[in-house]
């Protein structure tokens, strides 16, 4: 997949568009919640790896319950 | 010829109107129902009404008696006999939930016992043809036990004179293709137990799906002995007040029937007390040139919604006792809300105001009768906001307090952040749109355009909120009946007899052919025409007939109307092209080439009697309504949406003579009811008695 | 400003709201009764019993901006499913890409939907020329090809054997059909003349809502329309943070197990994790197993709508189905886990197998903070059976989709309903009468299951059996997809309670004496899941649904309740006395 840095992107991330080519059918899943991303992802640097998420609220959501789940 | 008369016996009051056809005097009475006797009332009502009882010709009685009796599950032990392996659908039903995410929800309580339904071996095919033979060698040793067992714990069967009620319903596979089975369990039953009372599914209700044909036999059965009881009762007590006239009895679709064949098949009289309103209301849309109408009956605890086309009330035979539980019959179609004048205002959780479907009921009623009543009812509204005046509440006969509905408003306003004015205001709109919703859903839902229509409003609560609701709607023109109080006894006198003839087919366009389908119409006329000369018809019957329609795969039907004469294949072609066109009016598109089913063939029997004219607003009344106070014309504070208070004109309704115009804002009095006429609407007081309000353009 | 209402009630925050509440209630009544309407006209113009019988379809109202507004609750399976479908298409696609008149189609499991047969409509609703918002249904079509008959290959491995999948496509555009996008759907359908119906009566709909939807503009005005809307969805919102806010916070979880996939015969275990923190939940599915081969996979929409499912379960049920209410829940359902399918798994069974379990395992691992709210396990399957042939009196290709009603869970107050249809639907059973009218099949029992509710001081409801013999000269291919036939797998009980009866579909060959499960009688890995088996004149179909879960100790049953599920014959005199402790009488 292609893709292309968005207008509005945060100070902790960027919005990349998806741009699929046609043989391309299926779209991704959010790294935190597991949705669909049907066009733009909210792509963050967490502890040195990349994170795609559906939106700003899964980064919050990842931070604040999912990455405390893990140090479990 | 003498005095015809209508008595409608409702949950409050029982009320009787009554025409002498020979003088074209009318007469009407207003009573106390008794819920522990129903028949005293009737009695009472011929006393209050003033005429000469030898004088009366013929009585039609509206009665609730049988719906009460299911609702209550308070009617005869019934013993279900049914194809062997099939006893349980009674209690399986169709499975589907009333609520999506409620728990607390309970499948509706079957009218019969486990133990008492019997399976009986014999088997029908899809096209009726037996594919196995009936074996009755069990059945009545089966029916012996249950008659010798214990009802068994918590029930609540009924019994007479001659001990406890019990009776037996029949609902084998395929009988309505073929009712041999049904026949040979009755001719046993007969033989073996003389006397007991036995209702056949094909009988009753020949439709498909077993469920609904077997419960519709269970009610039968249900209430046959109670049906018995009431119409001996109501003999007798005719018979005391000197009445030798005959009497029928209303059923559900509108048209009477005499007394000794309607008690055969009580399922036909399950909505005998809400057919009069619908009746009643057509009759007033015919009498004010409205053919195309809505009428609202609205009381203290419930609203009736009825659809008329054409000057007459619409049927259907899907009436539900309650979610799942179903009686398919031919009733009119009425749609029954929980809101009239006691419905409650309270505050859901969520912030918003909510109307009912609670009601404060006769006891302690409204808070503004001062019987303890605390929570603020669409009555306590309409106080506050000036509609109803506290002094002439029926007449006087009932004081309001004022300061009670202003209080209870007050506390439920606090919730809110709202006056008790603003609550008040807020409660009628409430409850306006949800009668106009009502109104959506027998209309707009059906794919029907209201806003052309007339509504006919009445009951206790109806001219009140009639023009309200119909803008809330969009419905320009509302007719307000004389005595609007007692529209439904007047429909129980305007009934004729009526007989809906119904059968179930399973018929392809591609195989029928237009003999096959004239035999069926005929043998279908001929049933009804020799039911509707038992049940008292005289004159000469009208007879219409229609077939419902749907695509091959649908399961929903469109009903087209078949004229009268031989169905040829000219005949034949034109019932498919009116499908097709009435499809694609109702749904925008066609599905030419996908083969047509015909699923139901009707013929409607009418007596065709002469049409009863209005009932007038002066009336001959018997002494309780003997007590109107004196024409005035004053003016008081009314409140209007978007108004606030204005200064409003009221006028007794008596003092409106006939040709009267009147601008709103005003208010019209009478003893049953209060029409209130909105600042943007005009009344006028047409010569039939009717009062005419319109939108002002 | 007309007026400021303070909401009261529940401990919901109190947030003033520029249009007075009458007025609101007003509007919401509307937008429901235009995604009413709609399914009305639905189930009077479709084909399918599945939806002019069954209901399986959903209708909805959306902002300009992908805000469900307005909902009709036909099917709760698509609760979810409807929520996503059309917000991730607007997203896709573009709003900018609709044109007055145009309607998208699509069903992708992998895109929002429940399962590959829901096939969802979307149009946009214009006024004056400037876009509204949009309407749409989601409907499930009875046959769109695949490995088996009625589309759903219950041991199916790939999306690929499930159907024909259609990505978000505009099948009308301006109001003229693409002729050659229905030619490619139609080719590729068993029963054909069925879908042109059933999807008709789909978009039929959509343009009866339009009208609907363009007549409350007119009447209300779009700024103020909009604004009423936006109100609405926070009023929803804060009654379902109020009513979050009244369950204890905790961690609470719950773990339960599917007797197998389809397509091998090992078990499946889910986990949830139900975080209650001040007025939010977060449902988190972390610790299910991966992904399985087989089809009972629950997809993101299946998952989510599980999750709702439950929480509106035990949660006011009057609160409007908008947007707002959705916001408070968050759900995590780890991509690639037997709760989020990804291309190209499998996920038929997942809506119909998977979301009844998931929704009682979201309710029982709250149990502890609202055990007066709870239910016991239901059923939990819906039996499906699905055959298909050619019809002997027609000549025709037909294909049905057969289901059943199973016990309700038993609560704290009251017993469990018997046969009812699972909680993800709200289909009838077809009639015997319709049923052998249609069908060359011919119905021999159709009856309770004596015995079958879970014991408990309140009684789980009880499953149903059916017996079905395939007509003489008739040949039949039927595929199935139950669950709970295995010992163990019965539907739980809650403090205390037993579990429901198991589930069975068996088979008796025409001179056969005995019943036999399928994978005795031909091999099937499963005995509860398989495809395209073949049956012939005088074999037998028996298919037995499970009963409910019980609550609470069964020695501790009423003793007037017991004395009447005897006297009924619910439970046998031998169960009275060997669960119950009773020894009654008949």
């Amino acid at each position: 997949m292609s893709g292309a840095a968005g207008p509005d992107g945060g100070a902790g991330g960027r919005w990349v568009e998806l741009k699929p080519a046609v043989w391309e059918t299926v779209v991704r899943a959010c790294d935190c919640c597991g949705q669909v991303v049907p066009k733009r992802l909210w792509v963050v640097d967490i502890a040195g790896s990349e994170r795609r998420f559906c939106g700003t609220e899964c980064e919050s959501l990842y931070r604040s319950y999912v990455l405390p789940r893990l140090a479990r | 010829m003498g005095i015809r008369v209508g008595i409608d016996t409702g949950g409050t009051f029982t009320d009787l109107v009554a025409v002498d056809s020979e003088t074209g005097r009318w007469y009407v009475a207003k009573v106390p129902s008794n819920p522990a006797n129903p028949v005293a009332a009737i009695g009472e009502s011929l006393t209050g009404a003033g005429f000469d009882p030898s004088a009366v010709d013929f009585i039609v009685v509206g009665t609730t008696i049988g719906i009460n009796a299911v609702l209550t599950r308070r009617g005869a032990r019934v013993i279900y006999v049914t194809t062997q392996g099939f006893e349980d659908i009674p209690f399986i039903q169709r499975i589907n939930r009333k609520h999506h995410y409620d728990f607390r929800w309970r499948k509706p309580t079957p009218l019969v016992h486990r133990p008492d339904c019997i399976g009986v071996p014999g088997r029908l095919d899809e096209e009726g043809r037996e594919i196995e033979p009936l074996d009755l060698s069990g059945l009545a040793d089966r029916v012996a036990e249950c008659l010798a067992a214990a009802p068994g714990p918590g029930s609540s069967a009924t019994s007479g004179p001659a001990g406890a009620d019990i009776a037996v319903a029949v609902c084998t596979l395929f009988s309505y293709l073929n009712p041999a089975h049904e026949l040979a369990i009755r001719d046993e039953l007969r033989a073996r137990f003389p006397g007991l009372p036995v209702s056949l599914s094909h009988e009753i209700a020949p439709i498909w799906r077993e469920y609904e044909r077997g419960t519709t036999a269970q009610v039968d059965a249900f209430t046959k002995p109670l049906f018995e009881r009431y119409a001996d009762g109501v003999s007798q007590a005719l018979q005391e007040k000197l009445v030798d006239g005959r009497w029928g009895l209303l059923k559900s679709n509108g048209g009477h029937a005499l007394a000794h064949e309607a008690r055969e098949r009580p399922a036909h009289l399950l909505l005998s007390g809400i057919a009069g309103g619908a009746i009643g209301g057509a009759q007033m849309a015919r009498a004010a040139d409205a053919p195309e109408a809505v009428a609202l009956d609205m009381g203290g605890t419930s609203c009736d919604v009825c659809l008329i086309v054409g000057g007459e009330a619409l049927y259907s035979s899907d009436f539900e006792i309650e979610f799942g539980f179903p009686v398919a019959v031919p009733s009119v179609s009425t749609r029954t809300i929980g809101a009239g004048g006691g419905s409650i205002g309270w505050v859901d959780p969520g912030g918003f105001l909510q109307v009912g479907p609670q009601s404060a009921g006769a006891d302690p009623g409204p808070a503004c009768y001062g019987r303890g009543g605390t929570e603020p009812t669409i009555t306590d509204a309409d106080v506050v906001l000036g509609r109803l005046d506290p002094g002439f509440f029926l007449g006087g006969k009932l004081p309001l307090n004022p300061a009670l509905s202003a209080a209870a408003l007050g506390r439920v306003g606090a919730q809110l952040g709202l006056s008790a004015v603003e609550v008040a205001s807020a409660m009628v709109r409430v409850t306006n749109e949800n009668m106009a919703n009502a109104i959506r859903i027998v209309t707009v839902e059906q794919g029907i355009d209201p806003r052309g229509f007339a509504l006919i409003a009445f009951g206790g609560a109806g001219a009140t909120h009639g023009c309200e609701i119909a803008d809330a709607i969009g419905m320009r023109r509302v007719v307000v009946p004389p005595r609007p109080g007692l529209c439904s006894a007047f429909g129980a006198l305007a009934a004729d007899v009526r007989v809906d003839a119904i059968r179930s087919v399973y018929l392809t366009d591609r195989t029928t052919t237009a003999p096959q389908l004239d035999g069926l119409f005929g043998e279908l006329a001929a049933q009804a025409l020799a039911d509707l000369a038992a049940q008292g018809a005289t004159g000469s019957p009208v007879v219409r007939r229609s077939i419902a329609l749907r695509y091959q795969g649908q399961n929903y039907e469109q009903e087209v109307a078949v004229p009268a004469g031989t169905v040829d294949d000219a005949a034949l072609a034109a019932i498919y092209a009116d499908y097709g066109r009435l499809y694609e009016e109702f749904y925008g598109y066609r599905l030419d080439g996908i083969p047509v089913e015909l699923v139901r063939l009707q013929v409607v029997a009418d007596e065709g009697a002469p049409a009863l004219g209005s009932l007038p607003s002066e009336t001959h009344a018997g002494e309780v309504l003997s007590t109107v106070a004196e024409a005035a014309v004053t003016s008081r504070d009314v409140h209007f949406p978007g108004h606030g208070f204005v200064p409003t004109r009221i006028v007794r309704r008596e003092s409106l003579d006939a040709g009267t115009r009147l601008d709103g804002p005003a208010v019209v009095e009478s003893m049953d009811s209060t029409v209130v006429v909105p600042p943007d609407w005009s009344l006028h007081a047409a010569p039939s008695g009717t009062l005419d309000l319109e939108k002002k353009a | 400003m007309s007026s400021a209402a303070t909401p009261g009630g529940a401990g919901g925050p109190g947030v003033p709201t520029a249009i007075d509440p009458v007025t609101l209630g007003i509007v919401n009544n509307g937008f429901v009764n235009v995604c009413r309407e709609m399914g009305i006209t639905m189930i009077r113009t479709a084909f399918s019993p599945i939806f002019n019988e069954g209901l399986d379809f959903s209708c909805v109202l959306f902002d300009r901006h992908g805000n469900m507004i307005g909902q009709a609750e036909f099917c709760p399976a698509q609760i979810a499913a409807s929520l996503f479908i059309v917000r991730w298409t607007l997203e896709e696609l573009g709003i900018e890409s609709f044109e007055p008149g145009d309607v998208v189609l699509h069903n992708d499991p992998y895109r929002g939907g429940a399962h590959i047969p829901e096939h969802s409509v979307i149009r946009p609703v214009f006024h004056e020329g400037e876009l509204f918002g949009f309407v749409a249904n989601v409907g499930h079509l009875a046959e769109i090809g695949g490995k088996a008959v009625g589309s759903f290959a219950a041991d199916a491995t790939e999306v690929f054997q499930e159907g024909l999948r259609i990505p978000p496509v505009k099948i009308v555009k301006r109001d003229v059909n693409d002729m050659e996008l229905w030619r490619l759907i139609m080719a590729n359908h068993r029963t054909p003349r069925n879908t042109w119906g059933d999807l008709n009566a789909q978009i039929g709909s959509l343009r009866v809502a339009e009208r609907r939807v363009i007549e409350m503009v007119d009447r209300y005005g779009r700024d103020f329309l909009e604004q009423a809307a936006n109100e609405l969805m926070d009023y929803s919102e804060r009654w379902m943070r109020a009513e979050i806010s009244a369950i204890p916070d905790g961690v609470y979880e719950f773990t339960e197990r599917m007797e197998d996939d389809g397509v091998s015969d090992q078990p499946v275990t889910f986990h949830v994790t139900v975080n209650v923190r001040g007025d939010e939940l977060i449902v988190d599915w972390t610790g299910t197993d991966p992904q399985v081969r087989g089809p009972i996979n629950a997809t993101y929409g299946v998952t989510a709508g599980a999750t709702y499912n439950a929480v509106f379960h035990v949660t006011d049920h009057h609160i409007p189905k908008n947007s707002g209410a959705y916001r408070p829940i968050r759900i995590i359902a780890p991509p690639g886990s037997a709760v989020n399918v990804q291309y190209p798994g499998p996920s038929v069974g997942g809506n119909t197998e998977t979301h009844p379990k998931l929704a009682d395992m979201v309710i029982a691992a709250l149990a502890p903070a609202l055990p007066g709210r709870v239910s016991a396990a239901e059923g939990g399957t819906c039996c499906n059976f699905l055959f298909g042939g050619i019809h002997p009196k027609t000549g025709e290709y037909y294909a049905n989709y057969h289901l059943e009603g199973c016990g309700w869970g038993a609560k704290s107050y009251d017993d469990g309903n018997d046969a009812i249809i699972i909680k993800n639907g709200n289909c009838r059973n077809t009639p015997v009468e319709i049923f052998e009218t249609r069908y060359p099949l011919r119905v021999k029992e159709y009856s309770l299951i004596p015995d079958s509710g879970g014991a408990g001081a309140m009684r789980g409801g009880l499953g149903t059996r059916r017996i079905m013999r395939v007509q003489d000269g008739v040949e039949i291919t039927v595929n199935a997809l139950l669950d709970r036939t295995k010992p163990g797998f019965g539907a739980f009980g809650l403090e205390g309670g037993g579990q429901g009866g198991s589930a069975a579909i068996k088979v008796k060959r025409a001179g056969d004496t005995e019943f036999r499960t399928f994978t005795e009688a031909f091999g099937t890995v499963s005995a509860s899941k398989f495809t395209n088996v073949v049956l012939r004149g005088g074999d037998e179909v028996l298919i037995e649904s499970p009963g409910g879960g019980g609550y609470g100790d069964a020695y501790a049953r009423d003793p007037e309740r017991l004395a009447r599920d005897v006297f009924e014959g619910f439970v046998s005199a031998g169960q009275a006395q060997a669960l119950y402790g009773a020894a009654v009488t008949t």
